[in-house]
């Protein structure tokens, strides 16, 4: 969860959306396109991590399934997560991703050219898609830590999850509300690149570390 | 050669007048010190066959710095912020 709510391609290409949009149109109208950016995020976290749930809790109910395996890969990935969100995650300009430059370029295009709720629910889906690369293997790694709880709090858990996926993104929305701008917000992501980078590295390697124990202790 | 580098600065000048209605920047005072700053940096661009776009970018930011430095500063890194 902490990793989810510490990537940024998501609040950054949101900070470039609400400030075009706050440059095109009225400062309402903005915000109502940033709330349904949001929710594309959020339907597509909720997708995601449904789809994920209910397939890895098809193979994880069946009793010969090789759960100390799954986890050690699991463990795998993670440690390889924790390297390339070290190494690869920031490029040395700014705060650029990961992404090919033309993809980047196209996704600002399109947080530019948005007009309507549909765009902007869709921008919000794309972007997160983008991120799975990332975030899949959490989806995994939770789908597991909720599989052996009742569904009652397996459902909490989710909405636990989604809301605080989007916590970027609405601290964002706060900061252009209380009149700050993307130049501020920009530098300040700046500021704490290093931060954001060993955060997600160290929670990676963390759970690398506790998937490959709890692989080892079942 | 030369209409291609007018539509840089015109592009340029379109882009600056959405970043700065977005900084919430009095249009009247904005316009005056965009057409400014292309101005000066077309003049010191001048002498150059060739003009890039980061060429623009950087010119241009340099100008505005002097009039509103988070203007320039999103101007020159909007490309770097994802």
């Amino acid at each position: 969860m902490v990793i989810q709510g510490f990537l940024q391609l998501s609040p950054g290409l949101f900070a470039i959306f609400y400030h075009h949009a706050l440059g095109k149109t009225t400062a309402k109208k903005a915000d109502d396109r940033a709330l349904s950016f949001i929710l594309g995020v959020e339907i597509c976290v909720a997708i995601v991590f449904l789809v994920v749930y209910i397939s890895s809790s098809i193979f994880l109910s069946d009793q010969s399934f090789p759960r100390d395996i799954y986890l050690w890969v699991l463990s795998g990935i993670f440690l390889v997560e924790a390297v390339a969100t070290f190494f690869l995650y920031f490029r040395k300009k700014s705060t650029s991703l990961f992404i090919p430059r033309h993809v980047a370029a196209s996704l600002i295009h399109r947080a530019e050219s948005a007009k309507s709720r549909s765009d902007t629910i869709v921008l919000g889906i794309v972007t997160c898609i983008f991120e799975l690369i990332f975030t899949l293997p959490l989806y995994f790694a939770a789908s597991f830590a909720i599989s052996n709880i009742s569904t009652r709090s397996g459902f909490i858990f989710i909405i636990a999850y989604i809301i605080i996926a989007t916590i970027p993104l609405f601290t964002i929305r706060s900061l252009y509300k209380t009149g700050r701008n993307l130049a501020e917000i920009q530098r300040s992501r700046v500021k704490k690149k290093l931060f954001f980078r060993l955060t997600i590295s160290i929670s990676f390697l963390i759970l690398a570390v506790l998937t490959f124990a709890a692989g080892m202790l079942i | 050669m030369e209409n291609q580098n007018t539509k840089l600065f015109k592009s340029a000048e379109t882009i600056l007048k959405i970043h700065a209605k977005a900084l919430e920047i009095p249009s009247g005072s904005a316009n005056v010190f965009i057409s400014h700053s292309i101005k000066a940096a077309e003049k010191s661009l001048k002498k150059r066959k060739i003009i890039t776009k980061s060429d623009v970018t950087r010119a241009v930011a340099k100008e505005l710095n002097k009039y509103n430095p988070d203007l320039a500063y999103v101007y020159e890194n909007y490309d770097k912020i994802i």
